[in-house]
Order: C-alpha cells, then structure tokens, then sequence
C-alpha cells in the first residue's frame, strides 16, 4: 500500500450515483486509493448511509430517483454532526443552476459528467488534505 | 345480407384485428425482455472485466483489454453497448482502452455502415456512438441524417454533430430548424454550444434568417455562450425584429451577456408598445445588467400589480443599493405591494443594507 493509501485508510467516502457503472466504477477507483468506501445507488439510502457510517466525504449525484444530490446535501447540512462532511457533487455537463444552488446548500465541490475517475480520485485527495490540515 | 349481419361481421373482424395486434404488441414486448435480460445474463459475468478496462491498474487493463478483444460474438454484443455508454459516463486517459477494444471489434465501420441501415434503430444508435466516439469522418453521413424521416434519428445525428464539434456543421445545425423535416430547437441549441466560437459565424449570419425559428435559436445562442462579439447584432435585433419570441429571445440573451451598452435597447423594450412578454424579458434582463441607470424605469413599472411590477422589483433587487433605495422609498408599511414583497424576501435573507450604506 503506497504511502497515500496509508493515509486514506481511515477516511470512508460515500458514494451515492443512480447509475450502476459510474457507481461501482467510482467505488474501485477510491478503493485503490486506500478509502473506505460505502456506495448506494439512491437519495435516500445516501442520507442513511451517512448516519450510519460517519462519513468524511460524500460524492453525490445530483439527478437520483427520490430524493436529489441537492436534497441530501440540504439534509446532511441541517444536521450539525455533518458540518465536517466534504460534499462533492457530480453534476450532469455544466448546469448553472445545480451548482450555484449546491454551492448555496453547503456543497464544498462539483465535478462535471463526463468525467476522469482519476481526476475525480485527485479531487477527492486534495480535499480529503485540506480537511486534515 | 341483412344490414345487422354486415355491421356484426364487421365488428367481429375489428375485434379479431385487435386482438391480433395486441398478441403482437405482447409478444414483440416479451421478445424484447428476454433479449435484454439475455445480454444482461451474458454481461454480468464480465463486469468485473469492465470496469478493470476503464478503473484496473495497468496490468489489470493490458489482461481486460485482451479478454474483451477475443470475445465472441454474443457475448461482446452483451457488453458493446455498456462500453459506448462509458464513452458518454467518463473521459480522459481512461478511456483509451475502450476505444482501442471498440476499434478492435470494428465498433467505428460498422456504425458508418448502419447510418445507412433500413432500421431507424440502428441509424440512431449509429449516430449516437459516432457522435460519442467523435468519429471526424461520420460527419457528413450525420448530416445527411438531419433530413430523415425519423425524427429520433434527426435529433441524435444533431447531438452527435455537436459532439463531434466539427464547425463545419453549424450551417446544417440551423438549416435542420426549417423544412419539413426538422430538428427541435432545443437538440440544435445544444450541438450548436457544443460547437463553441467556432460556430459563430453561421451563428452571426442566422440572425438575419428569413425563419424566425432560426433567428430565435441565434440570439438565444449568442447570450448562452456569451459571446459579447454577437452583442451588438443582438441589440439591433431586440430593437427591429418583427417577431415578438425572437425580440423576447434577444432581451433574455442581452441580460446574460450583461453588457450596459444594451441599455437603450432594454429600456425602449420595457415601453407599453412592446409585447407583454418581451417587455418581461426585458425589465429581467436590466436586473442581470444591474446597471444603476435602469432604475427610473424599474421604479416606474412597479406602480401596476401585476407580472410586470413583480419583475421590475425583482430587477431592482439586483441593481444592488441604488435599487434598494428605490424599493424602500415605495414601501408602504402594512401595504400590500411588490416592493413590499421583495424587501421581506430580502428581509428573510438578511440581504437588507445596512444603513450607512443606503439613504433613504
């Protein structure tokens, strides 16, 4: 395990996606870098997910059956227990409105679909350090 | 034969043909399931091999490439469409041993080929995985597809194109607007953002498209991909274009542009003369501009309680402390009015200046 992995391996990251590729896709990718990972395919399983798990990061889509990414970021940001919660949200090609109103609800960032998994794993990296420091 | 007889017999035979089609409708439906839950039996096996293809270390990736390389046919025909689909889902280095185990099962000429198949279904697939592909070569084929009597196949061979973002395809894009044989504006607007600057030129040339349809997606284009060198025809087209969707089109664009210099145009569109719905767009788009200038007239439209008194307190919102000013000046205490209604918005939101900053 290299000295980056090391370091993840305390860190659990949800990821909540309603499609099944980029979920477990995702899933292998943070894995590889040493994170715990708990992947659920929907809103409302997310929000359970990360009551139950203690989760540092949280990767959401935005546009999930149910309950939206925008929806559990407004939950998970009610609740004070989440404050520390880094929430990333992926985001369907560049819709305005998404992020701003992620950004408003308490998301810290987006990334655009199509995406790189690695530059995702870069992404999550760098936010992961910036919290630890 | 007596007239009841015939009349039974003929519904008799209605009701046979019915019944014949909905059997077929069933059946082809049944088909269609047990196909698909087929691929899906035949396709999960190999999961784990796609996603080592797109996710795997790089000896995972050599091993997955090899095993999806030698698949035979029924199982790489469970898997292919999963793979083009990961061309639309991720992109970047990961995706170079999708395209290099799609090449090798000939994913590319076989798509040219099918973009001249009978069925609308291949033609449109075809179209898709081109465009997702971004296959240069396939780009007058799919512009051929613009005028198919599908309309299916006319919108994915509009999306491709704007994939594929080949600038020379602009012109079909707005061409595909007219005819009998058209494309949505919504399916061209996209290929044409997708084009980026490089369409601008057909784009500026639009704008004085005898269709209004084409006129329209122009200036809703221009304002999209804020494209300020476009400002300027746009204001000449809010202020003399004779259809109304096409003046309304210019006025939201000109507010996302944000150029003051759009200013006299804006305000002439706000004037009683002009169609209810442009002058809306017009008193939103001085509130994008957020040009302190604007206020005199926001201030005035905001006497009626009506749509258009909403949106000009609303613009004044966005003017920042000059609008502010004007919104308190026209409250009322206990008046019901849309000043008031905006300031307790801005109230709720902490938004209010403080006073210092605002005299009133």
């Amino acid at each position: 395990m290299t000295s980056d992995a090391a370091a993840n391996s305390g860190v659990t990251v949800l990821v909540a996606d309603d499609d099944r590729d980029i979920r477990e896709l995702v899933a292998v990718k943070l894995r590889q870098a040493g994170y715990h990972v708990v992947a659920v395919g929907d809103g409302i399983s997310a929000l359970k997910a990360a009551g139950e798990h203690g989760v540092s990061v949280a990767v959401l889509d935005v546009m999930m059956p149910g309950m939206s990414g925008l929806d559990v970021v407004r939950q998970l940001r009610a609740d004070d227990r989440n404050a520390s919660v880094v929430i990333v949200l992926l985001t369907a090609r560049s819709q305005e409105f998404d992020i701003e109103t992620g950004f408003a609800l308490g998301a810290d960032d987006y990334i655009v679909k199509p995406f790189s998994p690695r530059e995702l794993v870069h992404r999550i990296n760098a936010v992961v350090s910036r919290a630890r420091v | 034969m007596s007239l009841v007889a015939a009349l039974t017999w003929a519904l008799l035979a209605l009701s046979a043909a019915c019944l014949l089609i909905g059997v077929s409708i069933g059946a082809r439906r049944a088909l269609r399931r047990t196909a698909l839950a087929r691929r899906e039996r035949l396709a999960e096996p190999l999961r784990p091999t796609l996603l080592d293809l797109v996710g795997g270390d790089p000896q995972e990736v050599a091993a997955a490439t090899e095993q999806l390389r030698a698949l035979g046919s029924g199982q790489w025909d469970a898997v292919r469409d999963v793979l083009v689909d990961f061309c639309a889902k991720f992109r970047g280095e990961s995706l170079r041993p999708v395209l290099a185990v799609l090449a090798a099962h000939s994913v590319v000429a076989d798509s040219l080929a099918d973009l001249a198949a009978r069925s609308a279904v291949r033609r449109g697939r075809a179209a898709y995985t081109l465009g997702l592909l971004r296959v240069e070569s396939a780009c007058v084929g799919l512009q051929r597809l613009l005028g198919d009597h599908d309309p299916d196949v006319r919108i994915a061979a509009a999306r491709a194109l704007g994939r594929i973002g080949d600038p020379a395809a602009a012109n079909a894009l707005l061409g595909a607007l007219s005819g009998s044989r058209t494309v949505p504006p919504g399916a061209v607007t996209g290929a044409l953002l997708d084009l980026g600057a490089d369409g601008d030129g057909p784009v500026r040339e639009a704008l004085g498209a005898p269709d209004p349809v084409v006129r329209a997606v122009a200036v809703e284009i221009a304002g999209l991909r804020g494209a300020l060198a476009l400002a300027d025809p746009v204001r000449s087209v809010l202020a003399a274009d004779p259809d109304p969707q096409v003046r309304l089109q210019a006025a939201a664009s000109l507010g996302r542009l944000g150029t003051s210099a759009a200013l006299p145009e804006l305000l002439a569109a706000t004037g009683p003369h002009e169609h209810p719905a442009v002058r809306l767009a017009a008193v939103a788009a001085l509130g994008a501009v957020g040009h302190p200038d604007a206020t005199g007239t926001l201030a005035a439209l905001m006497t009626g309680h009506d749509l258009l008194a909403d949106e000009a307190a609303r613009a004044l919102v966005r003017l920042g402390p000059a609008g502010m000013t004007v919104l308190l000046e026209h409250e009322v205490p206990g008046v019901r009015s849309p000043a008031a209604g905006v300031l307790a918005v801005a109230r709720l939101r902490k938004e209010l200046p403080t006073a210092d900053t605002v005299s009133r």
